[in-house]
């Protein structure tokens, strides 16, 4: 060690010294040292060495800080990123696609096939019931109508029932385009 | 500060756990980059790294270390790699690296007229890599042992002891030059 530097302090009261100086020495152990301190020469040399060079490092050290752009400039990469959807997030979207189309595409025969028994038996039914009735209706109505009158009639109630299908599809959510259910 | 991120986060709340850790962290951040990398535009660039690292990891994050120390970690491995990337074949521990030299060189040409300031930086850019990081540190975190031990992830004791070594070394190189000055 060089002559101009300052002998060493007491041992047992070298790091409580430094501890004084950065003001983190607890209050009694405070109190002890620095009664210490005015007794014993050689550590109050040892101690003002050491307040001049943690004085100077505190003065000489840059004190940078953030440019105010900096949360800005991160919250745009972030954006970026969330944008760039991570793998396991397509793959867990796709998994969801999957499966809502697996389950429409079930529950879209069953319902079809539900609705076109129950459509039948009751095409049946009504036939069975009102067959009788529907035949007297119409001969006496198709009877009393001229030839044209009859196509006019075949013709709207052809239209009629393609509608009525169509729009029983787009429900369904089986027309392109047209689909009703979210 | 850190309960309210938690919380959050134990919802699956990801997003919003990430904008309110941003200003929570972004300047401790900062520091601690800037302690390892010595450079204002490089601690930024890293500290932006670090938190995009943190956004992409937070979903993983099971809350078995404290939020702080993990996100450090990934600061402090964003710095190494970027120190890692500048110099692949030199040691990180060697003080009289090329990039020590570049400092001191620095140092030395820039226009400050204080030249016992400029000595004790250069003197600095002498002690090993881990204790230049915690004197750093330590003044920019206002001579915070507790704040130094965190960011560093080391014990507090064993911050103490480094910041001690560090500092004396200081002492020890700088008073022969600042009596001769004086």
């Amino acid at each position: 060690m060089n002559s101009t530097n300052p002998l060493p302090p007491c041992p047992e009261f070298e790091h409580d010294l430094v501890e004084l100086q950065d003001g983190s020495l607890r209050p009694e152990r405070a109190r002890e040292v620095r009664a210490h301190l005015e007794a014993c020469a050689r550590c109050r040399e040892w101690q003002h060495a050491w307040a001049h060079t943690d004085a100077r490092l505190a003065a000489a050290l840059p004190q940078p800080s953030l440019s105010p752009g900096f949360s800005a400039q991160l919250m745009a990469r972030i954006a970026a990123e969330r944008g760039r959807a991570p793998v396991s997030e397509l793959r867990a979207a796709a998994a969801d696609e999957y499966a809502h189309m697996r389950d429409s595409l079930l529950r879209g025969p069953r319902f079809g096939v539900l609705v076109g028994i129950s459509a039948l038996l009751g095409f049946v039914a009504a036939a069975v019931l009102l067959a009788p009735l529907l035949a007297t209706l119409s001969g006496q109505l198709l009877g009393s109508l001229s030839p044209d009158q009859r196509l006019h009639v075949f013709f709207w109630c052809g239209g009629a029932i393609t509608l009525a299908s169509l729009a029983g599809s787009a429900l369904r959510g089986a027309l392109p385009g047209a689909v009703l259910r979210s | 500060m850190d309960a309210g991120i938690e919380q959050q986060l134990a919802g699956g709340r990801h997003a919003r756990a990430f904008d309110l850790l941003v200003p929570a962290y972004q300047d401790r951040v900062f520091r601690l980059a800037y302690s390892i990398l010595k450079d204002r535009a490089a601690a930024e660039d890293a500290a932006q790294e670090s938190f995009v690292r943190v956004w992409k990891a937070l979903p993983g994050f099971d809350g078995r270390a404290a939020l702080g120390t993990w996100i450090y970690a990934i600061t402090r491995n964003t710095c190494l790699m970027e120190l890692r990337r500048r110099r692949p074949t030199v040691s990180l521990d060697d003080p009289d690296s090329d990039e020590a030299g570049r400092a001191a060189a620095a140092i030395a040409t820039s226009p400050a007229a204080d030249p016992e300031r400029d000595n004790l930086l250069r003197l600095l850019e002498t002690l090993p890599r881990n204790q230049q990081e915690a004197v750093r540190l330590f003044y920019l975190e206002e001579r915070s042992y507790e704040n130094v031990a965190e960011q560093l992830g080391m014990p507090l004791g064993t911050v103490k002891n480094l910041l001690h070594r560090a500092r004396k070394r200081l002492m020890e190189l700088a008073r022969p030059a600042e009596v001769k000055a004086a």
